[in-house]
């Protein structure tokens, strides 16, 4: 037998009930407590739905869904780090590789060009505002869909930057051109891999709920 | 927990790889079942243990995943990567390995038949 579409929406309702709010969690366990109770429910015909559906639920244990939550944030946080660190390694092979030469060099020729207590400080304004921008763009769409887990990932990425972000405001860099070539080149790369993260979620959430999108937004504006 | 569960537990990544690399792309409840007809209802795969197994394959890359619309509801589907399918053969080798030292070191070893 195959539950009707109230039964389904039922479920739904259910997993929520249960405090998982993200759609892409609901959906997977929609699916799989669904297939459960249509296969209980051709063994006993006689069995009632709402039954089937708590039977069922305590299979998942003492805590229910909270666990299986908790395990996804930590593996999607994991997920966005895993994606900053492939978009880092890109730069220490061809081509881009070239592109961290390019970037050494431009810097290079910045300090022969422009005093480093000028170039420093205009480095690190340009620096953070990409920064913040990138991040202001990403929470606008974090916002939008935030019924998703998989936009956490976008998060995940964040701790390594931030101790190059403490680096910048430290030491005594600013009467050494190599050290400003350092900086110049990683926080490009950095700025980067953000961009990559970020680009990266986005394609995944439009290739993966191409139809929830509509959903999700619709859902979020009430 | 029964002891065979116990060590069923730990073995399971290699499991869901094995089934992934046999069978295309499964769904979780698929998994559970297909473990079940595998080992005629002896072991029983969780659903508390499977879902963050396969969520660890995914953060890990080694999984990838599909929605498809299958009736009224949409579901979700695993599939090995490539570096998967390399995991799944990697997994297999050092687990064969390992229960055959098991074998050799518990004395459990089971005779072969030699046909003459």
């Amino acid at each position: 037998m195959q539950l009707s579409d109230q039964q389904i929406d039922y479920l739904f309702k259910f997993i929520e009930r249960k405090f998982v709010y993200w759609y892409d969690l609901q959906i997977e366990l929609a699916d799989h407590l669904a297939s459960h109770i249509e296969a209980e429910m051709d063994k006993d015909p006689g069995l009632l739905f709402e039954t089937a559906v708590e039977k069922i639920y305590q299979q998942f244990g003492l805590f229910g869904f909270a666990k299986l939550v908790q395990e996804k944030q930590i593996q999607v946080a994991k997920a966005g780090r895993k994606l900053w660190w492939q978009a880092v390694r890109t730069f220490l092979s061809w081509p881009k590789f070239g592109l961290l030469i390019l970037f050494a060099i431009i810097s290079w020729q910045l300090t022969s060009l422009f005093d480093l207590w000028l170039l420093m400080p205009a480095f690190i304004i340009v620096y953070f505002i990409s920064k913040v921008a990138l991040i202001i763009k990403f929470q606008k769409f974090k916002e939008r869909y935030r019924r998703l887990m998989l936009i956490e990932a976008g998060m995940g990425a964040g701790f390594v930057s931030f101790l190059f972000d403490m680096l910048l405001f430290t030491g005594d860099h600013y009467e050494s051109r190599l050290a400003f070539c350092i900086y110049f080149t990683c926080g490009t790369i950095i700025l980067f891999a953000f961009f990559h993260v970020f680009h990266s979620i986005k394609k995944q959430v439009t290739l993966l709920y191409p139809g929830a999108l509509k959903h999700l937004v619709i859902t979020n504006k009430i | 927990m029964p002891p065979s569960q116990q060590l069923f537990k730990g073995s399971l990544t290699t499991i869901v790889l094995k089934l992934l690399s046999g069978g295309g792309k499964m769904y979780g409840y698929e998994i559970t079942k297909k473990v079940k007809e595998l080992t005629n209802g002896q072991l029983v795969l969780t659903e508390g243990a499977l879902y963050p197994a396969l969520h660890k394959l995914e953060a890990e890359g080694l999984v990838v995943t599909t929605i498809e619309q299958v009736g009224n509801r949409p579901r979700k589907y695993y599939a090995l990567t490539k570096s998967g399918k390399k995991e799944a053969v990697i997994k297999l080798k050092e687990i064969s390995q390992f229960i055959s030292e098991m074998q050799q070191l518990l004395g459990l070893k089971i005779p072969t038949l030699t046909i003459s």
